[in-house]
């Protein structure tokens, strides 16, 4: 177990290293000189642009503004936002939270919820229920993020006003407010957010369990199981869900990369100030120190969920642990 | 002594989807007193299986029990109760072992949990207790350091072994009736004979009925008591061990026993019984091993033939050989 | 056919049909009406009208044929590269079949949207047909992988090592034997991958960045009416249920092709 998970950190912080030389060089490679034209764009003194250029090596090797990426990148200097004129580093840090935020109540809702429904879907598999939760989940997969936000908002912000439309939390509150008031604003603010996201993305986490319950739920241990009198609700969570559990986590890692574009989406709806919000307006003011730094950021993040969800799939199977 | 287990006219019956039905088991009875191994045997799809699950009410789903079938199990009858009245025999009373010990145990569960959950499925135990009964009962099946392999993963473990854990498992509730299905099938022959083995002493040792089902008519003659010869859904003849190997009466029978290579016979070839088993869709009329008996006349084509009573505790169900050759 | 099945076939027919045809039986997508602004759906507007007073069905049909060509273009190079790239790593084992197989692997780890935010993010105003290329020369890794899959299995298969034992070349194998055996599964990965080029593109035009004016989309429809939301609500409704039925058509297709090529490959 050391030495696998000693290579698969290895494996992970390669793919992270690469992923981001991938997006510094794409804007290196392009033709026309995409950054100069960018830099030149705006009205900028001349010691910032030129610092700028130096920088991003308009007119050096591609090779060598990667090695001085990666190497600034390490001492946490990851260039000056060109819309923000502040370091990208700062403007990164200030908006992870709210994108962890987001993103770890989503990925609490579709583990709970999602699992629950998975496996109840495969256990009734014959019922009315089940098949109408497939069709549900059908569509709701079909939908974009952005469209299930923007009915959401229609619906509960502005049909029946019961949830904020957008932001994170009332510009307006007073700033003596207690910390409950603020809590419950920001939660206030998550609502709508939080249920696009678990919509569109809970289909996944839905079928992956399914399936995988309805291999267990033939197995012969179940029956064993059954065949000495045990309750069924225990046979249910202990020797079909427990085993089925690992494809499902494995399944985890791949999934993470939807859930990052998902958060691109339905944060730019709703102006949740999150990552994802940011490396879209990024993108869409050619913001390219910004853009890139975002980018590198989620790359690592996906990486990173990644890692930690075949670690804790190779801890849940005993037939792996030891070795 | 009355009989531990009393199967009167048991039969099962499968729903297809298409709408239409059809048997799998016909009108099977049998009775195993306390301290009893009958074997109940035939080749795959003739119902034996089927047979074994009816006991303790297991049938997979779209099977259903005869309206005549009737289970008596020390004086009640088990096809009226309910499903959560049958979870309290289930394993208390009756146990059953399957046939794969590869899949017949949890992979994400230690073996001695496994053990335990059935202790504490039908008593209330302190866990220490449960876990400390776990590890006798290991020891019981003939587990080598049964103390630290109630620890162990079943991937850890060799077929046998998990058989034997098996066995352990379905002793935790102190069963009165082992249904054993296919115990040794997949296991290697030197295997076979200790897991039989086992079964025999623990048999002896606890006075527990079991009834082994198996196609294997070589385990048959060494450790049961009774047999019972099951083809196309029904019996076909059953009687002690002893008399079905010196005088079999049924011609299914004793194709099966001609069939079983010889060490001191030398013969050109190796007999086998002509034909296929039929399908449960599409049994034969009249008497279903008719197509393949070479004694078979024209009378066996247009009624079943019961089981009439050749000799004391004899019984076959063939219309020639019990009309020539009975008493 | 299997109920969904024929659902997405029809669909299908259907919108490609309305992308084709459809631009010359309904109004002019530019034009503003000088009178009906944000008119509520009517007999003269079916869908209502815009802040500029353009009929919004009008929009919604000529963004058809925009969103689905750069669908279908982005999917042809993403199934060309794919499959091209997935036989090669997955035909032999060779040290050059090795190499891809990690950069298959290596490219799967970029998540696409951040790819192509870069990639718009450098480039500027991107014409539809740039949009297309961007996109399939981001989704390629999918079906390489699909397509890898399905090289190995039948690199071990009897009739390919047969066609060695009779000294077939390398290339002539993966041409003649391997490669005609991937596409089935390629073409079902690329059928799936319409739709998700379809939601791609929607959402980039969306954010701002992925068709722009003057050319119609449905993401750029659903942009320009969530301001007026409260007033204007059907602004939202001809684009949204026009991309959802075009995704589900291509999922339930996809779908489909697959239960049909299945049976026959195993």
């Amino acid at each position: 177990m050391g030495s696998w998970a000693v290579r698969r950190t290895a494996g992970a912080v390669l793919l992270t290293l690469l992923g981001s030389a991938t997006l510094v060089l794409l804007v290196q490679l392009l033709p026309g000189e995409p950054l100069a034209a960018i830099i030149g764009d705006r009205a900028l003194d001349p010691v910032t642009e030129a610092a700028l250029r130096e920088r991003w090596g308009v007119g050096r090797p591609p090779l060598t503004v990667l090695l001085d990426f990666f190497a600034n990148a390490v001492r946490g200097d990851l260039g000056v936002s060109l819309s923000e004129q502040r370091p990208v580093a700062e403007v990164l840090l200030g908006r992870l939270g709210p994108t962890l935020l987001l993103g770890g109540a989503t990925l609490l809702i579709n583990f709970t919820l999602g699992t629950w429904l998975g496996l109840w879907s495969a256990l009734r598999r014959d019922t009315a229920g089940a098949k109408l939760l497939t069709g549900i989940t059908l569509v709701s997969y079909a939908m974009p993020g952005f469209v299930i936000g923007l009915l959401l908002v229609w619906l509960l912000a502005i049909n029946w006003p019961l949830f904020p439309a957008a932001g994170y939390s009332d510009p307006l509150l007073a700033s003596d407010a207690s910390a409950w008031t603020r809590t419950g604003d920001v939660l206030r603010h998550l609502a709508l957010p939080l249920a696009t996201m678990v919509l569109a993305t809970i289909a996944v986490p839905i079928r992956m369990q399914r399936s995988a319950a309805l291999e267990t739920r033939d197995a012969t241990w179940v029956r064993a199981a059954i065949a000495r009198g045990v309750t069924p609700s225990r046979v249910a969570w202990r020797h079909i869900w427990r085993p089925a559990l690992g494809p499902v986590v494995t399944l985890l890692g791949l999934w993470l990369p939807m859930l990052v574009s998902g958060a691109i989406f339905v944060e730019s709806v709703f102006a949740w100030p999150g990552l994802g919000s940011l490396i879209a307006s990024a993108a869409a003011s050619r913001d390219i120190p910004l853009v890139i730094g975002a980018g590198v950021l989620l790359v690592a993040v996906v990486q990173l969920g990644s890692l930690l969800a075949d670690i804790v799939n190779r801890l849940l199977d005993p037939a792996q642990r030891n070795r | 002594m009355s009989p531990l287990l009393e199967v009167t006219n048991l039969s099962v019956e499968f729903r297809r989807d298409s709408g239409d039905s059809f048997i799998a088991v016909d009108n099977v009875s049998l009775a195993i007193n306390a301290g009893e191994l009958i074997a109940l045997v035939g080749e795959s799809g003739c119902g034996k299986s089927l047979t074994g699950l009816a006991l303790p009410g297991l049938l997979p789903d779209g099977a259903r029990l005869g309206e005549q079938s009737r289970i008596v199990l020390d004086g009640t009858e088990l096809t009226v109760l309910s499903e959560s009245g049958l979870r309290q025999y289930r394993g208390r009373r009756i146990a059953m072992v399957f046939q794969d010990p590869a899949s017949s145990l949890n992979p994400v569960m230690r073996v001695g949990d496994q053990v335990v959950e059935a202790i504490e499925a039908h008593r209330k135990i302190a866990r220490q207790q449960a876990r400390q009964r776990a590890v006798e009962l290991l020891a019981e099946v003939g587990i080598a350091d049964a103390g630290s392999m109630v620890d162990a993963w079943p991937h850890e473990l060799s077929g046998g072994m998990r058989q034997r854990v098996m066995l352990a498992i379905a002793l935790a509730g102190e069963p009165d009736l082992l249904v054993a299905d296919e115990p040794t099938t997949a296991l290697d022959v030197t295997v076979q004979a200790q897991i039989l083995e086992l079964i025999d002493r623990l048999r002896i040792q606890r006075s527990l009925a079991v009834l082994l089902i198996t196609h294997d008519l070589g385990i048959v003659a060494s450790r049961a008591d009774r047999v019972l010869v099951m083809y196309a859904g029904r019996i076909v003849e059953q009687t002690t061990t002893a008399r079905l190997f010196d005088a079999p009466m049924h011609p299914y029978t004793r194709g099966l026993l001609a069939a079983i290579p010889r060490i001191d016979v030398t013969s050109p070839a190796l007999q086998s019984i002509a034909g296929t088993v039929p399908s449960p869709t599409s049994w034969p009329e009249g008497c279903r091993f008719h197509p393949r008996c070479p004694l078979g006349i024209e009378q066996c084509r247009r009624v079943i033939p019961p089981l009439v009573e050749v000799n004391p505790d004899h019984r076959a169900a063939c219309i020639v050989t019990t009309a020539v050759e009975g008493a | 056919m299997k109920f969904t099945a024929r659902i997405g076939v029809t669909l299908s027919i259907l919108l490609a049909a309305v992308a084709m045809v459809g631009p010359w039986l309904v109004g002019d997508p530019t034009v503003a009406s000088g009178s009906d602004f944000l008119a509520s759906p009517s007999g003269s507007h079916l869908l209502g009208t815009d802040p500029f007073g353009r009929d919004v069905l009008a929009r919604t049909v000529h963004g058809a044929r925009v969103s689905l060509i750069v669908a279908l273009v982005s999917t042809v190079v993403a199934l060309m590269v794919g499959v091209a790239l997935g036989v090669l790593a997955g035909g032999h084992h060779n040290p050059v079949a090795r190499a891809l197989s990690h950069f298959i692997n290596f490219a799967l780890a970029v998540p696409r949207v951040i790819l192509l935010l870069v990639l718009v993010a450098a480039t500027g105003r991107l014409g539809p047909w740039a949009l297309a290329l961007m996109l399939g020369l981001t989704g390629w890794p999918t079906i390489a992988r699909l397509a890898r899959g399905e090289a190995l299995r039948l690199e071990h298969s009897g009739f390919v090592t047969a066609s060695e034992a009779l000294g077939a070349s390398l290339p002539r194998r993966l041409l003649r034997e391997i490669l005609p055996g991937a596409l089935p599964a390629g073409l079902v990965a690329a059928t799936l991958g319409i739709a998700d080029a379809l939601l791609l593109e929607a959402g980039l035009s969306y954010l701002g960045i992925g068709i722009r004016p003057p050319h119609p989309s449905w993401g750029g429809m659903i942009l320009e009416a969530q301001p007026y939301l409260a007033q204007a609500p059907w602004l939202l409704f001809g684009p949204a249920v026009a991309l959802v039925m075009a995704t589900v058509a291509a999922t339930l297709l996809g779908e489909a092709l697959r239960a049909r090529l299945n049976p026959v490959q195993r």
